[in-house]
C-alpha cells in the first residue's frame, strides 16, 4: 500500500510494514467524508500554511501578514488560478489533513512534502521545493556520524513523517534491529533508538540544548530556525522531502493547481522565488 | 499694454517660468548625483571595511572567549591539584562549598566517568550522563582541562558554562560558571552594536543590520527598531542582495543605502535621503532664486521699457533693423549689463553655496567624528581601568588558591610543585617567602631573594604582607631589562591558628593586558580614524606642540608651529582651515589628556563637488540670460496699418515702418505732479529722478508713474526684501524649518572661527537680513502708530524711525565686523585714542568723512539734484568722501566741503516757478490791467516755449510807498527759470507800454522860490496865549515825557 515508492529490500518489507502502520497511527488520518465539494469560485483562495518557518512561511504578528517562499508561490498561483484574492489560515504538521479534509482550506502549502501515505488522501502538485531530512547534535556530544546514536534518544516533532523516515533509514543501515518495541504519544523505543516526540520544534530544540536528546530530526527546511555556532547536521540524508501543494482528493481544483505549479515551475517563477527567499 | 508686448511679455514669462524649472531640475539632479557617487563611495568605503571590522571583532570574541575559558579551566585544574595533593581534599558538598567559595564560581561538583555526581557545591539542574557532556568526559582520555559545554536551561532561565578538569580515572571535577561576565564583555566589545554604533556614513547616516533568514532588525542606532520586520517597514525582498545600492524605504523614511551579505546578515549602510534633501534643498533653492531674479530682472526691464516706449511713441534712433527683426539699443544698453551682472551673481552664489555646504557639512561630520573619538578614548579608558581591575581580581585568586594549596600541605612548596601548581594556575612564577621576608622557594630560576628594605624598590610594599595584610596587588610594571609588563601579587601565608607564616607571591606576565593597555595611547586610537575618503585624525601635543600622532610618521614628534599651523589654532574647539606641510585641510579639534587631537579633510577633496557644479550652473545660466536678453531686445518689425490716404484695401502704399510715430516725441509728463522727471546726470546722459519733496513722503509711488528703470528698481526690492524674509523668518523658525545638523544650524551655532570666512560671510548676511526686516517692520508699525496721534505722533515717529535706523545700521556692522574677526570694541577704543590725534591735526577731515556718510544715509541729495548750499545753486556732480562738487550751470563747478553743506535746499522738482513782480501806479485802474493781462497771457505762452504751464496772475502782493506790485508767475523746468525769469519780465515791460500802463518811477519835480510874510505883534502875542492855554488845557491828556524829551522840565 503506501510503501509503493520507498525502495527496500524485501528482508526489511515487514519491518517497513510495520513503520507504516506507526506512521499512519501518529499521522492520525481522519477518513471523514466531506470529498471535494469544490469551492474554488468564490474569488478567494483558502490556503493553510505554516506560520513559524523561517524563509518559507513566517507569520508576522504584528501585522498578522505572512511573508516567505511559500506565500509567494501561494499568491502567485491564486492569481494565476484568477483568484481575486488570498485568505491564510495557520496549519500545524498535526491539524493540516484535517484542515483541509474538512474543506477549512481550499489547499495546503505548508512545507507538505508528498508522500505516498498521503496521496491517498489528497492530489499533491508537482514538487516545489525538494528538501531533505536532517539530523542536528550538539557538538559538545562528539558525535559526528550517525552511527554513535545507536542506544541513544532522538527527538522529532509529533505528526512530521520524520521519525518514521529516519527508522526505516536507520534500519537500513542495520542500526536499529527490526522491532518496534513500545510506541506511545511519548516516543516510540525501537531496537537500539529511542525516538522521542515533542509538540512543537521549539520544545524540541531546547531538548536538545539540555541534552534530553542526543540528535534532533527535522526537516531540512527547518534546521536554519534552530542552527546555532555550538551544533551541526550530521552529513547524512535519511530521506528526499519533496513539498507539494496539496488539495482534496479529486478535486476541480487539483488538475488547475497542478496546472499552475508546472507552470511556475517551468517559466521559472519559483526558481526565481527560491532565490529570492535564499 | 498692446497685443503684441502682452504676446512678448507671455514668451519671456513662459521662458523664463521654463528655464527656471530647467535650471532646478539641472541642478538638483546634478546635486544629486554628486552626493550619491560622494555616499556610494562613502558606502563602498564603509563595505569594504565592515568584513575587517566583523573579523576583528570575532577575533575579539573568541580571544576574550578563550581568556575567559583558561581562567575557568585553571579554576578546575587547581581543584583536581588540590584533590591530588593531600591538602584535605573530600568528596563531600561542605568541601565543594569551600572550594566554591575559595575559586569565586557558581558551583562546584565531583562527577563520576557515567556522569552521576559525588558531590557539589550546590545542586545541578545538568545530567551530565547525558551524550550533550560528551565533551566534558574527554579529561578522561586527554588527561587535561576540557572544552566548556555550555548549556541553557529553559526551566531555570540559566546559563551555564561547564569546564571539567581529571582527578582520577573514574572522576572528574565540573566547575560550573554563569557567562553573564563573559556576554557582558562580548556584548560591550564585539556586539554588532559595538560595531555598527561606531560607524557613519555621511553625516547622518548609518549602518543596520538584518537578519537573512527572517527578515528581522538585529541592530539598529534607534532601538525602537530593533526586532521589527524590514519587508513590513516597507524594504522590499529583492532589495536586499549582497552588493547592490540604491533607494530602499524603511520606516517611512527613504534611504540611499547599500547592501554587504556577510554570513548570516545584511549590513545596509544607509543615508536617509533628508540629509541629502536638506543640503540639495537649500542649495538649490537659493542659487535658483538668484537665477530667477537675474532673469526676472533682465526680463521684466525689457517689458517695461517697451511699454514706456509704446507709450511714448515709435523712435527709430533707437533700432537697429535686422531682417523681420529689430534690435532695441536702448533696451539692449542696459538689458546687457543686467544680464552680466546676473550671469555673475548665479556663478558667485553657485560656488558660495557650495562652498557654504562642503565646508558645514565637513564641519559638522569633522564635530561629530571629533565626538566619536572623543567617546572613544574615555571609553577605552574606562575599558582599560575595568580590565585592569578584573585581571587584577583574577590574579589575586589565582594566589589565593596557591596560599590555599600552601597552607594545607607545606610539601608543596618543593620547587617540583611550585612549578606544577603554577601551570595549573597559568601563572609564570611562584615565589614563597618565610616571615624574615627571606624567599624560601620558587620554581623561578632567581632564587636568592630578600624583600628590600628601601621603600624606593619594587619588592618593599610587600613587607606589609608580614605584618598580617591579607594581600598585595601591585599594579603591573615594565621590567627594567626586558620592558615587558609583570606583575606581582602577594598573599600572606597562615598558619592553621592563624599566625602568619610568609607569604605566597606570583609573578604574572599578561600579553592580553599589555596589548589592552597599549590600545589606550593616543596614536593607536587616532592610527585607523578615516574621515570621508581622506581624512584622517591627528594629535599635537599641549605642553610642547609637537606632533604627538600623524599619519605620516616622519611628523610625529616634531612641533607642529614649524609645519605651518600657528598657535592660534593649538587650541580646544578650533574649527577652520589649518595648513600641515603646505596641505590645506578643514580641521575641528578637541582636547584630550595631554593633547589636542584633530580631525582634519583636506580642502581639496571638500572642492570636488562644487566647481563642476559651479560650471554647470554658470554656463546655464549664461544661456538663459542669453536668450532671455535676445528676446527683450529683438522685436519682430511690426506691420504698419495701411495709410488711409490710400482709400483702405489692399491698394493703399504702406506707410514705412520705419518712420517716426507721428505723435514721437508724444510728451509723457502732462501730469505736472509727477514725482519723477528727467535729469541730465554730470556725463550728460539722462536719467529719472524722484522729485526731492516725495522722497520722504510715506507714500508709494503709483506704479504708473514710475519709469521703466524705477519698476525694475522696485521688482529688485521686491525680491531682495523676499529674500531677506525669507532668511528672516528660516533664522527665527530654524528649529522647525532645518534639522539640527542643517547648514543653518551650524551657522547659527557660532561654532566656527570668527574671521573671514564663508560662515562668518553666511551669518552677517543673515544678521543683516533679520535686522533689516526687523527694521522694516518696525518702521511700518510706527507709520501706523503716526497716522493715529497726529502731526506730534507723526514728529515722534519720525524721530523713533531715524534712530532705530541708525541704532540696527550701528549694531548691525558692529556684530558683523566682529563676526568677520575685527574686534568692535577695540576699534572703538583705538578710534578714541584716534580722535585726541585727529582732533589735532584731521579733525576737519574726519567731520567731512562723516558729514558725507550721512548725506548718503539720510539721502539729502543724490547725484543730480538742483539743490542750494547757502548762496550757492546748481547741480550735484558728485558727493565725495571729502567734498561734494556742484556746477553752477555757468560751467562753473562749486567745491564745498561735506562738512559745509549746511542749510542745504534740495530744489529737485519737476518744475520750478519763474516770478515777475510788476508794479503799477496808484492812480491805474487795477481792473483794467486785470482784464489786459487776461488779454495777452496767450500772446505770452506763444512767445515763450519755455513756459511749461501758466502765467499766473497771482494777485497783488503788495501796496508800496509808491506803487502797487502785482506778481505773475510761470511754471517752467527749474534750468531754465532765470531765462524764463527774464523774458517774462521783459513781455510784462512791452504789455504794459503797449496799453499805456504807467510804472512808477522816482520823478523830480522843480517849484519855482516865494517869498513868505512876516508874523504881526498881535499875533505873536495872541500865539503865546494860546500855547499856554492849551498847555494848561492838556495837562492831563497824553505823554507829556515821550513828546517832549530834550531834558527840559
Amino acid at each position: 500500500m503506501l510503501i509503493g515508492r520507498v525502495m527496500v529490500s524485501k528482508a526489511k518489507r515487514t519491518f517497513v510494514a510495520i513503520v507504516a502502520f506507526a506512521l499512519m497511527a501518529c499521522a492520525c488520518v481522519s477518513v471523514a467524508g466531506c470529498d471535494g465539494a469544490a469551492n474554488g469560485g468564490s474569488g478567494t483562495l483558502k490556503v493553510g500554511v505554516r506560520s513559524d518557518i523561517v524563509n518559507f512561511s513566517l507569520l508576522n504578528e504584528k501585522t498578522g501578514k505572512y511573508y516567505g517562499l511559500e506565500i509567494d508561490i501561494a499568491e502567485e498561483m491564486a492569481k494565476r488560478l484568477g483568484y481575486a484574492d488570498v485568505e491564510y489560515s495557520t496549519v500545524t504538521p498535526d491539524d493540516r489533513k484535517d484542515v483541509l479534509l474538512e474543506g477549512k482550506v481550499d489547499c495546503l502549502v505548508a512545507c507538505y512534502s508528498v508522500a505516498d501515505s498521503r496521496l491517498e488522501s489528497f492530489d499533491f502538485s508537482p514538487t516545489y521545493y525538494p528538501d531533505d531530512t536532517s539530523v542536528m547534535v550538539e557538538n559538545s556530544s562528539l558525535i559526528t556520524d550517525i552511527t554513535q546514536l545507536e542506544g541513544g534518544v532522538l527527538g522529532i516533532m509529533s505528526g512530521s513523517n520524520a521519525g518514521p523516515l529516519l527508522a526505516i533509514k536507520l534500519n537500513e543501515m542495520g542500526i536499529i534491529g527490526d522491532n518496534i518495541i513500545s510506541n506511545t504519544d511519548e516516543g516510540t523505543q525501537y531496537e537500539g533508538v529511542y525516538v522521542k516526540k515533542f509538540a512543537s520544534y521549539a520544545e524540541l530544540s531546547q531538548a536538545l540544548e539540555e541534552g534530553v536528546v542526543d540528535a534532533a530530526v527535522m526537516d531540512g527546511s527547518i534546521t536554519d530556525t534552530y542552527m546555532n555556532e555550538d551544533r551541526s547536521l550530521l552529513d547524512i540524508s535519511i530521506a528526499d522531502q519533496n513539498y507539494g501543494v496539496a488539495t482534496q482528493k479529486g478535486s476541480e481544483l487539483s488538475p488547475r493547481v497542478a496546472e499552475v505549479i508546472q507552470g511556475m515551475l517551468d517559466d521559472g517563477t519559483i526558481a526565481a522565488y527560491i532565490e529570492k527567499w535564499n | 499694454m498692446s497685443k503684441n508686448l502682452k504676446i512678448k511679455a507671455a514668451i519671456i514669462a513662459v521662458f523664463v517660468a521654463i528655464s527656471v524649472v530647467v535650471m532646478g531640475f539641472i541642478v538638483s539632479s546634478m546635486q544629486d548625483e554628486l552626493s550619491l557617487s560622494n555616499y556610494t563611495a562613502d558606502i563602498q568605503h564603509e563595505m569594504d571595511d565592515l568584513p575587517g571590522l566583523l573579523e576583528a571583532s570575532a577575533a575579539e570574541t573568541e580571544q576574550n572567549t578563550q581568556t575567559y575559558d583558561e581562567i575557568y579551566q585553571s579554576k578546575a585544574e587547581s581543584v583536581a591539584f588540590l584533590a591530588n595533593n593531600d591538602t584535605g581534599y573530600e568528596a563531600t558538598n561542605a568541601k565543594m562549598q569551600e572550594y566554591k567559595d575559595l575559586l569565586g564560581v557558581t558551583n562546584v561538583m565531583i562527577v563520576s566517568r557515567d556522569g552521576e555526581v559525588i558531590a557539589e557545591a550546590q545542586e545541578t539542574v545538568a545530567n551530565f550522563s547525558y551524550a550533550r557532556f560528551n565533551q566534558l568526559r574527554t579529561v578522561f582520555e586527554t588527561g587535561e582541562s576540557s572544552e566548556p559545554v555550555e548549556v541553557y536551561f529553559a526551566e531555570k532561565d540559566a546559563h551555564f558554562r561547564y569546564y571539567a578538569a581529571r582527578i582520577d580515572d573514574n572522576t572528574m571535577v565540573v566547575v560550573g560558571q554563569d557567562p553573564q561576565e563573559l556576554d557582558d564583555l562580548i556584548e560591550s566589545t564585539a556586539s554588532l552594536a559595538s560595531v555598527l554604533g561606531n560607524l557613519t556614513v555621511g553625516q547622518t547616516g548609518y549602518v543596520f543590520a538584518v537578519s537573512t533568514q527572517n527578515y528581522l532588525v538585529e541592530y539598529h542606532p534607534n532601538a525602537e527598531y530593533v526586532g521589527i520586520d524590514v519587508i513590513e517597514a516597507g524594504v522590499d525582498v529583492s532589495d536586499l542582495e549582497d552588493g547592490k545600492f540604491g533607494w530602499i524605504e524603511f520606516q517611512g523614511e527613504r534611504l540611499f543605502a547599500g547592501v554587504s551579505e556577510i554570513g548570516d546578515t545584511y549590513y545596509i549602510s544607509a543615508v536617509p535621503e533628508s540629509e541629502m534633501a536638506s543640503s540639495r534643498n537649500l542649495t538649490v533653492g537659493v542659487v535658483l532664486f538668484i537665477f530667477f531674479s537675474a532673469a526676472m530682472i533682465v526680463a521684466v526691464y525689457g517689458v517695461f521699457v517697451n511699454r514706456e516706449e509704446e507709450k511714448r511713441g515709435y523712435n527709430p534712433a533707437n533700432y537697429l533693423n535686422m531682417g523681420p527683426l529689430r534690435f532695441n539699443r536702448s533696451i539692449a544698453k542696459r538689458a546687457v549689463v543686467l544680464s552680466f551682472i546676473g550671469f555673475l551673481a548665479v556663478a558667485g552664489v553657485t560656488f558660495y553655496m557650495q562652498t557654504l555646504f562642503s565646508l558645514s557639512a565637513e564641519s559638522v561630520s569633522s564635530n561629530e567624528r571629533a565626538a566619536d573619538i572623543e567617546e572613544t578614548i574615555q571609553r577605552t579608558n574606562a575599558q582599560a581601568d575595568a580590565l585592569t581591575e578584573q585581571y587584577d581580581a583574577r590574579y589575586l585568586n589565582k594566589t589565593q588558591v596557591a596560599a590555599y594549596a600552601l597552607e594545607h600541605n607545606s610539601d608543596l612548596k618543593s620547587r617540583e610543585k611550585l612549578q606544577e601548581l603554577a601551570d595549573v594556575l597559568q601563572v609564570q612564577y611562584l615565589y614563597v617567602f618565610d616571615q624574615e621576608g627571606v624567599m624560601a622557594s620558587t620554581n623561578s630560576p632567581y632564587t636568592n631573594f630578600v624583600l628590600s628594605e628601601n621603600p624606593e624598590d619594587q619588592s618593599y610594599p610587600f613587607r606589609r604582607l608580614l605584618q598580617g595584610v591579607e594581600y598585595y596587588i601591585q599594579e603591573p610594571r615594565a621590567e627594567e631589562v626586558s620592558g615587558e609588563l609583570r606583575q606581582y601579587i602577594g598573599v600572606t601565608l597562615r598558619t592553621a591558628d592563624g599566625q602568619t607564616d610568609g607569604f605566597v607571591q606570583a609573578s604574572i606576565r599578561s600579553s592580553r593586558l599589555e596589548d589592552l593597555l597599549a590600545t589606550v595611547n593616543i596614536d593607536n586610537i587616532l592610527d585607523g580614524v578615516k574621515v570621508g575618503q581622506n581624512g584622517f585624525a591627528f594629535a599635537v601635543n599641549k605642553n610642547d606642540g609637537t606632533f604627538a600622532y600623524f599619519p605620516n610618521s616622519d611628523l610625529v614628534g616634531r612641533d607642529a608651529r614649524s609645519y605651518g599651523m600657528t598657535d592660534a589654532q593649538l587650541k580646544d574647539s578650533y574649527s577652520d582651515f589649518i595648513k600641515v606641510d603646505g596641505v590645506s585641510y578643514y580641521a575641528t579639534s578637541f582636547e584630550s589628556g595631554d593633547y589636542y587631537v584633530y580631525v582634519a579633510q583636506p580642502e581639496s577633496e571638500l572642492m570636488t563637488e562644487r566647481v563642476p557644479l559651479t560650471v554647470a550652473m554658470s554656463v546655464s545660466g549664461l544661456v538663459c540670460q542669453v536668450i532671455i536678453f535676445l528676446l527683450v531686445s529683438f522685436e519682430v518689425r511690426p506691420r504698419r496699418p495701411l495709410s488711409p490716404a490710400g482709400g483702405g484695401g489692399e491698394g493703399g502704399a504702406p506707410v514705412d515702418p520705419d518712420a517716426p510715430d507721428p505723435q514721437w516725441p508724444r510728451d509723457d509728463d502732462d501730469n505736472p505732479d509727477s514725482r519723477m522727471f528727467d535729469v541730465t546726470m554730470p556725463d550728460g546722459r539722462v536719467t529719472k529722478t524722484e522729485s526731492a519733496a516725495s522722497r520722504w513722503l510715506y507714500r508709494s509711488m503709483n506704479w504708473g508713474e514710475k519709469s521703466a528703470e524705477q519698476r525694475t528698481l522696485t521688482v529688485i526690492k521686491v525680491l531682495l526684501g523676499v529674500f531677506a524674509v525669507a532668511v528672516c523668518l528660516a533664522v527665527i523658525f530654524k528649529d522647525s524649518v532645518f534639522p539640527p545638523d542643517s547648514v543653518f544650524a551650524y551657522v547659527l551655532s557660532n561654532n566656527w572661527e570668527y574671521g573671514l570666512n564663508v560662515f562668518a560671510i553666511t551669518a552677517a548676511i543673515m544678521i543683516a537680513c533679520v535686522v533689516l526686516t526687523a527694521t522694516v517692520v518696525v518702521k511700518q508699525l510706527l507709520h501706523l502708530l503716526s497716522g493715529v496721534f497726529g502731526a506730534r505722533g507723526e514728529t515722534i515717529c519720525r524721530l523713533l524711525g531715524s534712530f532705530i535706523k541708525y541704532a540696527s545700521i550701528i549694531g548691525m556692522v558692529y556684530y558683523c565686523l566682529l563676526v568677520i574677526g575685527i574686534d568692535g570694541t577695540t576699534l572703538l577704543a583705538s578710534a578714541g585714542i584716534l580722535s585726541i590725534a585727529i582732533s589735532f591735526g584731521a579733525k576737519e577731515l574726519v567731520a567731512d568723512i562723516l558729514s558725507g556718510l550721512f548725506i548718503i544715509f539720510e539721502g539729502e541729495f543724490r547725484v543730480g539734484d538742483i539743490i542750494m548750499v547757502g548762496s550757492r545753486r546748481g547741480t550735484v556732480m558728485e558727493i565725495g568722501v571729502r567734498t561734494t562738487k556742484i556746477n553752477d550751470g555757468n560751467g562753473n563747478v562749486i567745491i564745498i566741503r561735506n562738512s559745509e553743506v549746511s542749510d542745504v535746499t534740495n530744489m529737485t522738482k519737476e518744475s520750478s516757478f519763474a516770478t515777475c513782480d510788476m508794479a503799477i501806479e496808484y492812480g491805474e485802474s487795477l481792473e483794467r490791467v486785470e482784464s489786459i493781462l487776461e488779454k495777452e497771457f496767450p500772446n505770452i505762452v506763444r512767445r515763450l516755449p519755455a513756459i511749461e504751464d501758466g502765467p499766473f496772475y497771482r494777485g497783488v502782493v503788495a501796496l508800496n510807498d509808491n506803487s502797487v506790485v502785482i506778481r505773475i508767475v510761470v511754471q517752467c523746468a527749474e534750468s531754465n527759470r532765470g531765462q524764463v525769469e527774464r523774458d517774462l519780465r521783459r513781455e510784462m515791460k512791452l504789455i504794459f507800454d503797449e496799453y499805456e500802463i504807467n510804472i512808477p518811477y522816482p520823478q523830480v519835480v522843480v517849484h519855482q522860490p516865494i517869498v513868505y510874510k512876516k508874523a504881526t505883534l498881535a499875533e505873536q502875542l495872541r500865539a503865546d496865549r494860546f500855547n499856554e492855554e492849551q498847555k494848561a488845557a492838556g495837562r492831563n491828556i497824553g505823554n507829556e515825557d515821550f513828546d517832549d524829551d530834550d531834558g527840559r522840565h
